[in-house]
């Protein structure tokens, strides 16, 4: 897979048979919503064959990819979010919070991932990434685009709110 | 930092993200400049996955396959990778809608060259031309490819301009093995690889939180074939901390069968699933026994839903340490 032509055809192939089920899994703990990571993450894959020629190692693809997957969960939260004050406005439902996770955790579980879902946006990535990717502080600063430094803080200050959340849940 | 809450937050996204299986996902390829030219919108997403599971074309290429088997040998040199199975071989033959079983019932099977009606005996002279050495895999081929027609269908593909490299490369087809067949996703590591005159060792594992790397399983691959550039095969694993002993290799199941071996470690808990490559989604499986001790035995009923003639992967999965899955070990068998 190693060139000086960027990834072949092959090792596209190869990367979205190794890697897509993990990242629709990363995806899915980001958007909450399978058919939501399904696209994500095959955007990504869009992205990856079209930007292929500039990526010789497969370990910098496997980054991009992350990367673009994180990226697009992003856009695709924000495009939600916009949705849902718009519908807000005119019906003013309670759009859900939850999707498809509600049926299938057990209350336990369900209780952690709402109180995450009311995290900012970066902190519930560096967490995904952290606790659900395994990766180091510098891979999850590589892949967000910030500092080791801010990874470290940010998750810190992440899972002191989550338990605080978590305490204030139980009582 | 809390470990409590830590604890929790992983169990959370495990059970998430677990939620979300190879079989749920909807069919789609990989882009591809066959399907359109760079640059261009590329909607995929109804498009047929072929390329995935190399079984689909395995099955496709198996059922064109001629069942020419005739009778083999049978090896037997390793603890886990040692079947005394019915190794199927396939001799080149013009293509027949009979589809050829991967595991015969009876006794070895070789291959031989063909013509209607195929002899019973590999030692048939063929006056006009001499009859192609028989070629014998005395393993039980759990994956990527069901049978040799399979594997020679890929290898002449890959001769003629290259098809999914990955078959050639040994430590890509166990990594493969272990996330995408069976979907042990935490795996992602190859942890080292020993090359024998028989067949390849290849330690899968993952990186534990100071960064090391942790050895899962040791799969045993072959050449499925008899060239330098047949490709790898998935016929085992070398098990020890682990194992999987029950049933024996090779050997004739039917449901429930109850599965068992060795564990070493404290606060383990065993999970069982039964594959096939006739299916994207687990035919059976077992959860959760609770396990420890040291070399102390373990064993579980398992049930399954398959026909008769389909070769199981059984593959048992311990952890909860670091992560969901911290060791596993394979056993193949059939209906």
């Amino acid at each position: 897979m190693r060139g000086t032509g960027g990834l072949d055809e092959n090792a596209v192939s190869m990367l979205y048979a190794m890697h897509r089920l993990a990242l629709v899994r990363l995806a899915v703990l980001l958007v909450d919503d399978q058919a939501s990571a399904e696209d994500v993450v095959q955007d990504a894959f869009v992205g990856l064959h079209r930007h292929r020629a500039q990526l010789r190692d497969p370990e910098a693809a496997v980054g991009y990819l992350r990367t673009a997957v994180v990226n697009g969960a992003r856009s695709t939260l924000r495009r939600r979010g916009t949705q849902r004050r718009f519908l807000q406005r005119r019906t003013a439902p309670e759009y859900p919070e939850e999707t498809d996770s509600a049926v299938l955790l057990a209350e336990e579980h369900r209780t952690v991932l709402r109180a995450v879902r009311g995290l900012p946006q970066r902190q519930q990535e560096i967490l995904a990434l952290r606790y659900w990717s395994n990766l180091t502080e510098a891979e999850i600063a590589q892949t967000l685009g910030i500092s080791r430094g801010a990874v470290k803080s940010q998750a810190s200050r992440a899972i002191d709110k989550l338990e605080t959340i978590m305490k204030g849940s139980e009582r | 930092m809390s470990r409590d809450i830590e604890d929790q937050l992983r169990a959370a996204y495990a059970a998430r993200a677990d939620a979300v299986t190879e079989s749920s996902l909807r069919l789609a390829e990989p882009p591809s400049d066959e399907i359109q030219p760079i640059g261009d919108v590329i909607d995929i997403s109804t498009a047929r996955r072929r390329w995935i599971t190399p079984a689909l074309a395995a099955a496709a290429v198996a059922a064109l396959a001629i069942g020419a088997s005739i009778a083999l040998t049978v090896r037997s040199e390793h603890h886990h990778a040692a079947p005394a199975v019915t190794p199927s071989t396939i001799a080149p033959t013009p293509p027949s809608l009979v589809p050829s079983p991967s595991v015969p019932q009876q006794s070895p099977t070789t291959g031989a060259p063909t013509s209607p009606g195929p002899s019973a005996s590999a030692t048939t002279p063929t006056p006009p031309a001499a009859p192609a050495p028989a070629y014998e895999f005395g393993y039980q081929p759990l994956w990527p490819f069901a049978n040799l027609a399979s594997a020679q269908a890929w290898q002449a593909a890959n001769r003629s301009g290259g098809h999914q490299p990955w078959h050639g490369d040994a430590g890509q087809t166990a990594l493969s093995f272990t996330q995408g067949y069976l979907g042990l996703t935490e795996i992602n590591l190859v942890t080292s690889t020993r090359a024998t005159a028989d067949g390849t060792y290849v330690g899968v594992g993952y990186r534990n939180p100071n960064g090391a790397a942790q050895t899962a399983a040791v799969l045993f691959l072959v050449r499925f074939g008899p060239d330098a550039d047949s490709p790898w095969e998935v016929v085992g694993s070398d098990d020890t901390t682990f194992s999987l002993e029950q049933p024996a290799y090779g050997s004739q199941v039917q449901s429930p069968m109850l599965v068992g071996g060795h564990i070493t470690g404290s606060d383990e808990n065993i999970r069982v699933t039964v594959r096939s490559l006739a299916s994207t989604a687990p035919v059976g499986g077992s959860c959760c026994q609770p396990a420890g001790g040291n070399g102390t035995a373990w064993a579980m009923s398992v049930p399954f839903s398959a026909s008769a003639g389909q070769v199981l992967t059984i593959v048992a999965t311990t952890g909860g340490h670091l992560q969901t899955v911290e060791r596993f070990a394979i056993q193949g068998v059939h209906t």
